[in-house]
Parts: structure tokens; sequence; C-alpha cells
């Protein structure tokens, strides 16, 4: 909202607004009023350069990395809900589940279990949380790949000579940086301070077969999944989380071969709406609302 | 005349294109921009609340208005950079203005400030701004110095300075036209001079 301004007010804040130090309301009225007085728009304008040059006697300061690239995350992540519409419009959408997007990790092996069809919303009474284990992984990768990019960079006899292996491996370099930005980014969406766990259970497992990270800031949600069997013949597994209104799909997914899974999705809820979240096993593509039986399920404590 | 160390280049081109193309929708220009230009916002951001955590987040909100407003950009400013800047100091000073940060200490945080803000460089160009700055009489400096290096509003500086705030807004007004003038080459103007008659205390 801007406040109309006269010209000779317009003109008493031109120095102000040019350094950044008016009130958005005021910043926008001279905005509003130099859109239609050529002098105040040419005095304005004639600042910008003072600006910039009195800029470049501040000390460059650098940003953490993991930092930058958790706030890069949560900024993408929220120009993709702006662009995907918000809560309602997931709700209003006649198919609301998502495309799968499951990465196999590789947290420690573990027996494959057995699931009863009904979960339990236990609390979590492990010993050793294996998320724990799953995020450690996730940084050995990222370290790992981040290692090998360096390594690759500093040894120059190394490089490919040949112009297509330099196309081959500028690919794959530009892959593996995506990588790395993916591993930061869920770096960043498990471990911020605004970040709630949710364990999933069975009904009969003492130690949560899964965990829910919900990153709020950024209104990211990061599932690891640590046993699960296979799906049934055409069917999958949707994530639901519970809500005042219902229970919405976050997406489908299916585990990889020794039970794990990784599951990344953008969904802004408010905090005081979210009660439970769970899996069940629907047909292929997924379900308006659960129709199979619950193979996971834990609760917001 | 423009300066010539910001004349319009091929990067600002490109970040212009990137603008252009943030306004339309385009998150992987987003992406790119964010790259290019996070770590001097999060300088400029540091500098002004003093604060990592608050400085990332007035990075997060700067570019986030990016995002919602780039269909604003206006191309009269010399280049993405100084918009950037501009966004990021508003955000930064609406921290400040909520924070209400005891005047006391802003008061002690200009100790200094009347022989020039310190710089990071000592470039040719950084010591030329930095020499055009100490050319200004002090009363005037230090006002725009308050209001530039520590986000402080005309009224703000007013009150920690204790002078009118007429006052403080006028000698504003003069120390940036000179400021400008000194920054333009020799022998130019960068703008029509318009009068200034200083106001007492």
């Amino acid at each position: 909202m801007s406040v109309e301004l006269s010209h000779e007010q317009a003109a008493d804040e031109i120095e102000a607004v040019a350094l950044g130090v008016a009130t958005e309301e005021v910043a926008q009225g001279v905005a509003a009023h130099a859109a239609r007085c050529s002098e105040c728009a040419a005095e304005l304008r004639s600042f910008y350069h003072v600006v910039t040059a009195l800029s470049a006697l501040i000390p460059a300061k650098q940003l953490n990395r993991g930092h930058s690239a958790g706030i890069k995350s949560r900024l993408v992540a929220k120009t993709a809900a702006g662009q995907e519409g918000g809560l309602a419009r997931l709700r209003a959408r006649p198919e609301p589940p998502r495309a799968p997007e499951v990465r196999a990790t590789a947290p420690a092996p573990r027996a494959p279990r057995s699931e009863s069809d009904v979960a339990s919303e236990t609390p979590d009474r492990s010993g050793v949380p294996m998320w724990i284990v799953a995020v450690a992984t996730v940084i050995a990768v990222g370290v790992v790949i981040g290692i090998f990019l360096n390594g690759r960079g500093g040894e120059p006899g190394d490089r490919p000579q040949e112009s297509g292996d330099a196309i081959t491996s500028d690919g794959r370099v530009a892959e593996l940086e995506r990588s790395v930005a993916q591993k930061d980014s869920i770096l960043a969406s498990v471990t911020g301070p605004g970040v709630r766990i949710i364990s999933l259970f069975n009904r009969e497992a003492r130690e949560p077969l899964a965990r829910m990270f919900w990153d709020r800031r950024g209104d990211r949600w990061t599932l690891f999944v640590y046993s699960l069997r296979q799906p049934r013949q055409g069917r999958t597994f949707q994530i639901w989380l519970g809500t005042d209104e219902g229970r919405v799909s976050l997406g489908t997914f299916r585990p990889a071969a020794d039970g794990t899974a990784t599951f990344t999705a953008q969904h802004p809820l408010p905090i005081a709406s979210l009660s439970t979240v769970s899996i069940s096993e629907e047909a292929s593509g997924g379900s308006r609302a659960p129709t199979g039986v619950m193979v996971l399920a834990g609760a917001l404590r | 005349m423009i300066p010539p160390d910001t004349l319009p280049d091929r990067a600002s081109s490109d970040d212009r294109a990137l603008v252009q193309r943030i306004a339309d929708g385009d998150p992987q220009a987003f992406s790119t921009l964010y790259d290019r230009h996070s770590q001097m916002v999060y300088s400029h951001a540091l500098h002004l609340l003093g604060d990592v955590a608050e400085g990332e987040d007035a990075v997060e909100e700067t570019f986030w208005r990016v995002w919602r407003r780039a269909a604003d950009y206006d191309p009269a400013v010399p280049d993405v950079e100084t918009w950037l800047l501009m966004i990021c100091r508003q955000r930064a000073t609406e921290r400040l203005r909520v924070k209400k940060r005891s005047h006391d200490r802003l008061l002690e945080d200009t100790t200094g400030l009347a022989s020039g803000e310190p710089g990071g460089s000592t470039s040719r160009e950084t010591g030329g701004t930095a020499a055009s700055l100490a050319s200004i009489p002090a009363d005037q400096r230090t006002v725009l110095e308050l209001a530039f290096f520590r986000g402080m509003a005309p009224a703000d500086v007013a009150t920690v300075t204790k002078q009118s705030p007429e006052t403080a807004r006028t000698r504003l007004r003069v120390a940036m036209r000179k400021l400008r003038d000194a920054l333009a080459e020799p022998g130019e103007t960068a703008a029509p001079p318009a009068p200034v008659t200083e106001v007492e205390p």
C-alpha cells in the first residue's frame, strides 16, 4: 500500500528512498509520484549511482554455503508453490497424487519385516534413531561427491583432453553439481531450526519405520523410509497428511529393493492444522482419498 | 554522465535478461540470479543488521521480493545489482525499525564515522568514493553515513545526532548531491542542480 504524496512531500523523501531508509509505504508513494513527475524521477535516478558507489565500501562477507543452499532451496520451493497454487488449490485437484519422486538411499541394512494392515500411532520408543543414520548417509554422500568434484578440479592432468570426453565430463559434473545441490537442499530441510519430526510406525514395530521431516519455513516435506515391503502388484504407497479438514495427499512412492526410500515434496500447511502423517497402499497412480490399508502412521506430538 | 565503472556491461545485460525471465515466472533464471548475487546481498544485509541469522533472513526476503516484483524492475536503474541493493536495504531497514534498536547503541556505533565508514576494499574505484565522501563537510557526511551504513531514517538520524529532523533531512540531501556530483566525471553534473538551503538546528 502506498501513500499519496504531493510533489513537495515526494521531493523531501527522494534521498531516503534512494538510500533505502524510507518506509515501504513512502517508497511506493515516491515511486508512484516519480512515475508522473519527470523532475523527481530524474532526481531519484541520479542517486542510484551514489548508492552503487557507496555499496562498494561495504566489506564482503561470506554467506555460509550450507545456509545459502537452504535459503535457495526454500525460495525455489516457494516459487514452485506459487506456480502450483496453495493448499486450497491442491485440495481442489481432481488428481491429488503427485508424480513419484523417489530416490533410494542407503541407510543401514535392515531385515525386511512384515507389516500389519493397520498402523498404530505409537510414540518414538527407539533407542537408536534411524533418522540419524539416514541424515548421516545423506551428508556422507554429499561429502563424497564434493570431494570428487574438488579432486577433479585440482588435478588438471586428469581432465579429459578430447572435446567429446569434455562434453561428457561437463555433463557429468553438472549432474553431480545438481546432486550436491539436491543433497544440500535435503540437509537444509531436515536440519533447520523450524523442522518438526514425525515418526511413523506400524502396529507391531517398536522402532519407527519411517520419519517425516517437516520444514515449516519452506513448507518442505522430506520422508525417509527405512524398511518397507514392496507394494503389491498394481499398487503403490501414498502419503497422507491428516489435517483438520481431512487427509491431504502428499504424493506416491515405491521403496527401493532394500526397503528404503527418500521422498521430498513441497506443500504449505498451517502449523496448527497437521495432526497425523500416514502411508497407505493404493492403486497405482494414487487415490483422491485413502482407500487401502494403512501401513504406517505417526502423530505430531 | 554515468561513471565508467557502472556502465552497463554484458553481465548487467545478462542480469536484466534474468530479471525479465523471472518476471515471466522462470525459476531457473531466479536460481541463477540468486547464485550470482546472494553473497553481495548478504554482505550488505549483514553490515546493516549486524547479525548473521538476520542477514540471512534479509537475503531470503530480498530474493523473495525479487521473485514477486520482478515485473516492477525499473530499466532506469543502472544495473540489477543496484536494484537488489535497494530492495535489500529496504528489507533490512524495515527489520531495524521493527527491532527498534536502541539509539544509544547506534550512537555508539557512529564512533569513527566522521573519518569515513571503513570499507573492505581499497580499489581505485572505492578509494575514489571514499575520497569523495571524505570531501563532504563532517556534519553532512555523518548524516549520510548514518543513513547508508546504519540504515537509519532521517528522523532517527536527527534523534541520534540531536538535530532537528528538517536539518537532518536537508543535510542528507546536500550530502547526497555533493557525493553524486563528486562521483560524476569532472565538468559534468549528474542531474540539474537544485538549490538547497540548509536549515539551522
